[in-house]
C-alpha cells in the first residue's frame, strides 16, 4: 500500500499539484505586468463535485464505476477522451485557462492588476500551506495506528 | 514541484526584463542635459523599452522579454543659450526630449513590477520549502 492508494492522500496531491500551476500562471501573469496586450490568465478551478466523482469512482470499481465515469473533462472537439489511452494523467491537469475580465486596462492594453494576482499568490501560498498541515496530521495519525509513535 | 519551479524562473524573467527597463531609465536620467558639441547637433534622444511576450513550448508558459529599446521621436526642447557650442545661427541649443518627472515616474513603476515579481519569488520558494518539508514530517 502506498499513501496515493489512500482517498485523502490522492486528493492532497491532487490540490497541491493544481496550486503549483496555479502559482505558475500567477507568476506568468506578473512577469508580463507591464508586456502590451498581454491578459491575465487564470487556472480554471475544478469544481469539487466532479473531482469527487472521478475519486470515487476510481477507487470504487465494484459500484459499477467502469472507466467510462473517469472521463477527462473534454472541454475543446479537438480533445481525446477516455475511451483511447489514458493521456496527461487524471489528476490535476487543469489545462483550461480563461482569461478574466479586470477592472483596469492600460493605455498599452495590458490587463493585469498586480494587487489582485498578489493576493490570489498569497492565497494560494496559504492553501499550501493547509495541505501540507493536513499531510503531516494525517501521516502522524496513521503513524500512530501502526504504533510507531 | 516542476510547476513551482518554473513559476520562480517566470518571475526571474520579469526581473530581469524590469532591470533592463531600470537601466534604461538611468540612461535618460543621466543624459539628460546632454547636448551635441556641434552648432544645431542634436542632443540625446530618450530612449525606451518595449516588452513582448515569449512563448515557451517546452514549459507551456509565457515568458516576458525585453522587445527592443526604442527612441523618442517627440521634439526636442529648444534653450536660448548662444554661447553654447551647439546654438544654433538663432543663438538656440536643442536640449534632450526627457522629462525627468515622466522617468521618477517609471522609476517607480519598474520598481513595483520588480518588487511584485520578489513577492512571488518568495511565496514560492516558501511553498517549495513546505513541500519539501513533507519529506521531514
Amino acid at each position: 500500500m502506498t499513501t496515493t492508494d489512500l482517498n485523502l492522500f490522492d486528493a492532497m496531491y491532487s490540490k497541491m499539484n493544481f496550486l503549483g500551476q496555479r502559482q505558475k500562471v500567477i507568476a506568468q501573469n506578473i512577469a508580463n505586468s507591464d508586456t502590451p496586450n498581454y491578459n491575465a490568465l487564470e487556472i480554471k478551478e475544478p469544481d469539487f463535485k466532479s473531482v469527487l466523482g472521478n475519486t470515487a469512482s476510481r477507487r470504487m470499481p465494484l459500484s459499477g464505476g467502469s472507466v467510462g465515469n473517469t472521463g477527462l473533462d473534454v472541454t475543446n472537439a479537438a480533445h481525446m477522451d477516455m475511451n483511447g489511452s489514458k493521456i496527461g494523467g487524471d489528476r490535476g491537469e487543469q489545462k483550461e485557462r480563461g482569461a478574466r475580465k479586470t477592472y483596469e486596462v492600460s493605455p498599452s492594453n495590458n490587463a493585469v492588476v498586480i494587487e489582485e494576482q498578489l493576493i490570489q499568490a498569497g492565497e494560494t501560498m496559504m492553501d499550501h500551506n493547509l495541505m501540507s498541515n493536513i499531510h503531516e496530521k494525517y501521516l502522524n495519525m496513521l503513524r500512530a495506528a501502526t504504533g510507531q509513535r | 514541484m516542476t510547476e513551482l519551479n518554473q513559476a520562480m524562473s517566470l518571475a526571474a524573467q520579469g526581473m530581469k526584463a524590469q532591470g533592463t527597463r531600470m537601466r534604461v531609465i538611468s540612461e535618460n536620467m543621466a543624459n539628460s542635459e546632454t547636448t551635441a558639441k556641434t552648432a544645431g547637433g542634436d542632443p540625446y534622444a530618450r530612449q525606451m523599452v518595449t516588452f513582448e511576450t515569449l512563448m515557451n513550448r517546452k514549459t507551456d508558459s509565457t515568458e516576458v522579454r525585453v522587445d527592443d529599446i526604442i527612441r523618442d521621436t517627440s521634439d526636442f526642447k529648444m534653450q536660448y543659450d548662444p554661447a553654447h557650442p551647439a546654438a544654433d545661427d538663432k543663438g538656440y541649443v536643442k536640449m534632450p526630449n526627457v522629462n525627468v518627472l515622466i522617468e521618477m515616474m517609471d522609476m517607480r513603476e519598474a520598481q513595483r513590477s520588480y518588487e511584485a515579481n520578489l513577492g512571488i519569488i518568495d511565496m514560492t520558494r516558501s511553498m517549495l520549502n513546505r513541500t519539501i518539508d513533507l519529506l521531514r514530517a
